[in-house]
């Protein structure tokens, strides 16, 4: 099992040094992945819902902040050597689509191939809006048809897209990035259209487990949903083994237990044994990373948590 | 007069590696900017001139290559600590107004305050349509909106915007830019609609020397220029002494004479003598940031070539 820590986009660490320190120890420690999220502005007034709280109140509006996610990734393409560089997820729809392939390809050049490309299809109407993106109710759309225009320009000399949105002939878009054929794209999301895409496009799926409309926080709810994955893969005549299983538990609390919604223990919360328990079960369904969430509000703190972790839980994993 | 050269986006040297050496070696060496180039896209065929070369054909365009702008320089701020980071010139019109801002203030705030964001309107047709940004004919509006779409969101916490191009109410952009009020924008271009918008908008005036239509490769060519910069500043009502002067020569080689086309000597070639005389000419004309390239075959050339301005120019001009 592999893990993951978040670097934040706002908040108190969001700056210079904070995010050098705790990215160079992640690196220094055995992490593998470091994560970033996406909001480029934030709307005063959300009447969209948020999948991952009971509520669909979103917690960053109270933040009214954001730092831009690629940037910030070409920042730690920087100040890191080994850890794998993931938004987490990168809201497709943000970014112009070549602008945003050449933004990744920069990003996996010049970290010498270390992007993986978490990839969402958001859910905050008002940002979109003021983003002057072209559309928000026809996004899965939007979604597929930039996935597939990177895969075009990632692989290919002269790419040519004719789209419903993206429209582009006659250009060069070298270099190509250090990956072959791609750096990975991982699809979150645990929707039905999620699912789907992650089978057609997707070189791995990385829900985050606490969406209360698809829960995948037991063994028994992951596994069927993982399940229905795996059926769309092979219908897709793709093989389930060839395909990364991630998730992001961003609830989860080193050294602190919280009540699971279905009684019990919370999965990724609780002790070091319940963590190595927590991993060895999710391991056993497929999974091989797992990202935590170390956000404290001290870098001293937030580094002593992420220690602790590496000692007493990757540490002792076996093999 | 303070120096700054330029990091390529394309070709043997555009490498982590080599482009960390580049921007470190000139960093310790004393220079003040470093800068990156703008191209998302390399079309195929070109039918728009290139403004600096006699024939209007575009060196660069044989390769067909070229690293994204920003997410380049969010890298260099990673690996530097005290070089200012210069966009020359980023083109406004090539990413979407409330997206490209917030990656500038994310440089700006990574990189404690060392962003310059040297602007052009474009001059490739071809690419602003792959790109599916808004007609090139409409450039300088686009520019002008962009810009103080910028402004604004770089100095009100919720900013609204009704213009042409952008339309946006009821968001916050936070975090504001490190430097107050804002980085400073340097208004590329030679033409009369350079000059004014650098009037208007800019905090400098950041031409290159050679578009063959407004040439200014001596210093009586230059100071011509000047002065109808500074009529166009009397006419607005603005002290020259607000608006900084910053002139590239990208072509610039020491100790190598280069010939005119009127058969004198090119300004910036030649003896180290020679160029100081320059630096000291356009010293008192008022300019104040020279911008160089020292690109050569390899990266061990450019290293070599960038010591010898320093030891021989740089040093011998600072005083």
């Amino acid at each position: 099992m592999q893990f993951g820590f978040r670097i934040p986009i706002r908040g108190p660490l969001a700056n210079r040094a904070d995010i050098a320190a705790v990215a160079r120890a992640g690196d220094r420690l055995g992490y593998k992945l470091v994560t970033v999220s996406d909001h480029i502005v934030v709307p005063q007034s959300i009447a969209s819902t948020y999948p991952y709280s009971e509520t669909g109140e979103w917690p960053g509006s109270t933040f009214d902040e954001s730092i831009e996610q690629l940037t910030l990734l070409a920042f730690l393409a920087g100040v890191t050597e080994t850890v794998r560089l993931v938004p987490a997820v990168m809201v497709v729809p943000h970014r112009s689509p070549l602008h945003c392939a050449k933004a990744l390809t920069t990003i996996d050049l010049l970290s010498k191939g270390r992007l993986t490309v978490g990839c969402g299809a958001g859910w905050m109407r008002e940002e979109f809006e003021v983003l002057g993106v072209p559309t928000y109710d026809d996004r899965g759309t939007l979604v597929d048809e930039y996935l597939n225009a990177f895969k075009k320009v990632w692989t290919e000399d002269t790419p040519t897209v004719e789209g419903k949105y993206v429209r582009f002939s006659g250009v060069s878009v070298l270099p190509h990035p250090v990956q072959k054929p791609h750096p990975p794209l991982w699809i979150g999301g645990e929707s039905g259209p999620a699912l789907r895409r992650a089978a057609r496009l997707g070189d791995g799926w990385f829900p985050i487990g606490n969406n209360p409309k698809f829960r995948l926080e037991t063994p028994d709810l992951y596994r069927a949903r993982r399940d229905t994955l795996f059926g769309l893969l092979e219908q897709a005549g793709r093989d389930p083994k060839d395909f990364t299983l991630a998730m992001s538990a961003q609830w989860s609390t080193y050294g602190k237990e919280q009540k699971g919604p279905t009684g019990g223990r919370r999965i990724f919360t609780g002790n070091a044994d319940d963590f190595l328990e927590d991993t060895a079960t999710f391991g056993d369904l497929g999974i091989t990373s797992v990202v935590i969430n170390f956000q404290y509000p001290t870098r001293s703190e937030t580094l002593e948590r992420m220690q602790a972790f590496a000692e007493e839980v990757m540490a002792k994993l076996p093999g | 007069m303070d120096f700054g050269f330029s990091v390529p986006t394309r070709g043997p040297q555009a490498t982590r590696e080599a482009i960390a050496a580049l921007a470190q070696a000139g960093e310790k060496q004393g220079y003040a900017y470093v800068n990156v180039n703008d191209h998302i896209v390399v079309p195929k065929t070109i039918g728009s001139t290139y403004p600096y070369s006699e024939k209007g054909d575009w060196p660069g365009g044989r390769f067909g290559e070229a690293l994204e702008q920003l997410t380049e320089l969010a890298f260099l701020a990673a690996v530097t600590e005290r070089i200012r980071l210069l966009t020359a010139v980023m083109v406004v019109p090539h990413r979407s107004p409330v997206h490209c801002a917030k990656i500038l203030t994310t440089i700006d705030v990574l990189s404690e305050g060392r962003l310059t964001v040297g602007c052009g309107a474009g001059w490739m047709k071809e690419e602003f349509e792959a790109l599916q940004v808004p007609p090139f004919e409409a450039r300088g509006r686009v520019v002008d909106e962009y810009l103080t779409v910028f402004k604004k969101m770089w100095t009100e916490p919720a900013p609204t915007v009704e213009g042409e191009f952008v339309c946006f109410a009821n968001v916050s952009v936070l975090p504001l830019p490190v430097q107050k009020p804002h980085p400073p924008l340097w208004i590329g271009g030679e033409s009369l609609s350079a000059l004014k918008r650098a009037v208007r908008l800019g905090e400098a005036w950041f031409p290159i020397g050679n578009n063959p239509k407004f040439p200014m490769e001596t210093a009586a060519q230059y100071a011509a220029r000047l002065e109808i910069l500074k009529r166009l500043l009397g006419e607005a009502g603005r002290d020259p002494a607000t608006l900084t002067l910053a002139y590239a020569a990208q072509w610039s080689k020491l100790g190598e004479e280069v010939k005119t086309a009127e058969g004198g000597r090119r300004l910036f070639t030649g003896s180290a003598e020679a160029i100081l005389d320059d630096i000291g000419r356009f010293g008192e004309l008022g300019v104040r940031h020279l911008l160089l390239n020292f690109q050569s075959r390899d990266l061990s050339e450019t290293l070599d070539k960038m010591q010898a301005f320093t030891d021989q120019v740089m040093s011998k001009a600072a005083a």
